[in-house]
């Protein structure tokens, strides 16, 4: 960080160098008058409140200085006071907007962030349209929005009009049929290719193509089960049956499973046993399915040859599933991992990062990241506290009499 | 549509690029079988393309759109401005045949076509047949033209 003056009419604080847009905020009094002012145009806030998108104007800072009715409704405010002052990333709870000082536009992210870009091109003087994709501090929301931000001008004072509209219902229409019904129907053309091949079959190639067969049927039914459970957390009726978990049982499951997979073929999957881990309190079928995500993940990212590592250690009162592979991850996928939409493999592709992020710390209650490591790899990571500080001593044997699965939503 | 079976094959050597290894398998599968003259090569890992493409010369790319790695309209693009391959035919193979941006790909002339998943292994090979040999009758029809 270096420290610049500050320039006339702004908030006196020291000034922040940032990764994007400049830091400084104009003084709250500055942001009533202006919002004042705005409230003597009757056109403007009576034009703009029977808009269903959000409108919002504001000031050469970026501070909101009026938001319309629609904003109320999302963010469930009943005064816009509360807001006013601060900027949109802020008032939205994006994820990144207090990951530096300056806030919204000043972080590393934001220079991938499609509202940041539209912003930008407003304070140039140009108007302009981007599409961003906004995660909430908790996980829980994942919007879509088409970003529209013009320069206006309102008695020869300098704004920005911004409005959001919300594609995610777009976006999530467009993600199923790009994924599910794209991934159904490769798997569903494997079935017919199999099926027709069993005519042309002899004995011995009846035996495995009737093997294949019965792979892709289990694949369908996962794909359609997958897709169903990611519904039913985005809808937050997703029913857990939490039970007392040996992470080292729950590992070596999920690497039997993808041993047998067709992506693992001519890799190699370690397991980094370790001997003291903690039970963890979660749902059998979720946890396999986030831990198995980052398995599959890395398993795609690496050539034949390549090893992929995975485990689970206790750090103190924690366990921390883990998954290592060779590579790194590009700066512009690292800024956009966890986003709905967003996926290596293509844009609209893949839910895999999202659904990990959504099911393992808004469902399991853990944290889950990643990081590029020094000599060259990878890991992704979910952390899940430790239940009740019961630790599993060097080959001890779960033998509590645990109660009935609970459930939660 | 013309039956591969019944017909010679109009091209020698294809290559398959798609990430899907089951569907390169039922393709090599049924083309030993059922296409014995043609050579048909494949990978299910589009970054070797071009690799492959210089080794192997084939006749035909046959590709999937959505891979990792290199996607299919990124390989097919950088194809074009390939001196030794901007020419090589290609026809997308893909479930996501309707995708607006493939539109934009048919305008080049050697892109012969987009043949939809799911599959029959005997119609694709059927399509490819009929697509390329119309392509053989445009080249030609385009070569006497100029000639004459």
């Amino acid at each position: 960080m270096v420290e610049k003056s500050s320039s006339a009419g702004t908030q006196s604080i020291a000034l922040l160098l940032t990764d994007f847009l400049p830091a400084e905020r104009a003084p709250r009094a500055d942001v009533l008058a202006d919002h004042h002012h705005l409230l003597s145009f009757d056109l403007v806030h009576t034009l703009f409140n029977t808009v269903p998108s959000v409108v919002l104007i504001l000031n050469p800072q970026r501070q909101i200085i009026f938001a319309n009715r629609a904003l109320k409704g999302i963010l469930g405010l009943t005064d816009l006071v509360e807001i006013l002052g601060s900027r949109p990333g802020e008032a939205l709870c994006c994820v990144h907007a207090k990951a530096a000082p300056g806030g919204c536009g000043t972080t590393p992210w934001c220079t991938m962030c499609g509202a940041g870009k539209a912003l930008a091109a407003g304070l140039g003087g140009k108007a302009e349209v981007q599409e961003c994709r906004l995660a909430t501090h908790d996980g829980r929301i994942a919007l879509d929005l088409r970003v529209s931000v013009s320069p206006v001008e309102l008695e020869q004072r300098p704004y920005l009009l911004m409005v959001l509209e919300d594609l995610s219902a777009e976006k999530r229409r467009a993600v199923l049929e790009r994924i599910f019904f794209h991934d159904l129907l490769n798997t569903v053309g494997g079935v017919k290719g199999y099926a027709e091949l069993l005519d042309l079959a002899d004995e011995t190639e009846r035996e495995l193509f009737t093997g294949r067969l019965n792979e892709l049927a289990d694949k369908l039914i996962e794909e359609i089960n997958v897709q169903r459970e990611l519904s039913a957390a985005e809808r937050g009726e997703l029913t857990l049956s939490l039970e007392p978990l040996d992470p080292a049982e729950v590992v070596a499951s999920v690497l039997r499973s993808y041993e047998r997979l067709r992506v693992a073929r001519g890799k190699h999957l370690h397991f980094d046993r370790t001997d003291k881990v903690g039970l963890v309190a979660g749902d059998r079928t979720l946890l396999q399915r986030v831990f198995g995500n980052m398995v599959k993940n890395a398993l795609e990212a690496v050539p034949p040859g390549a090893t992929v590592r995975a485990g689970a250690e206790q750090v103190e009162h924690e366990v921390r599933f883990f998954v290592t592979n060779p590579g790194v991850l590009p700066r512009e996928v690292e800024l956009q991992l966890f986003k709905r939409s967003f996926s290596t493999k293509g844009e609209g592709r893949g839910l895999g990062t999202y659904s990990m992020r959504l099911l393992g710390e808004h469902y399991l209650g853990g944290r889950v990241g990643y990081h590029n490591g020094s000599e060259g790899s990878v890991t992704f990571e979910l952390t899940l506290p430790v239940w009740e500080g019961v630790t599993l001593r060097d080959g001890q044997r779960l033998e509590h009499g645990f109660s009935a699965a609970s459930s939660i939503v | 549509m013309n039956d591969p079976m019944n017909t010679t094959f109009p091209c020698k050597k294809v290559l398959l690029v798609d990430d899907d290894d089951i569907i390169t398998t039922i393709f090599r599968i049924f083309a030993k079988k059922q296409v014995p003259d043609l050579e048909l090569l494949t990978t299910n890992d589009s970054s070797k393309a071009f690799e492959l493409l210089r080794e192997f010369r084939p006749d035909l790319l046959l590709i999937d759109l959505f891979m990792p790695n290199l996607d299919g309209m990124s390989l097919v693009r950088a194809l074009r401005s390939d001196p030794e391959l901007s020419t090589l035919p290609v026809i997308f193979f893909t479930a996501a045949y309707r995708d607006p941006q493939l539109r934009t790909m048919l305008k080049d002339p050697q892109v012969l076509g987009v043949i939809g998943k799911p599959f029959s292994p005997k119609e694709v090979f059927a399509q490819i047949a009929e697509l390329y040999r119309e392509y053989l009758k445009r080249s030609v029809e385009a070569e006497v033209k100029e000639v004459g």
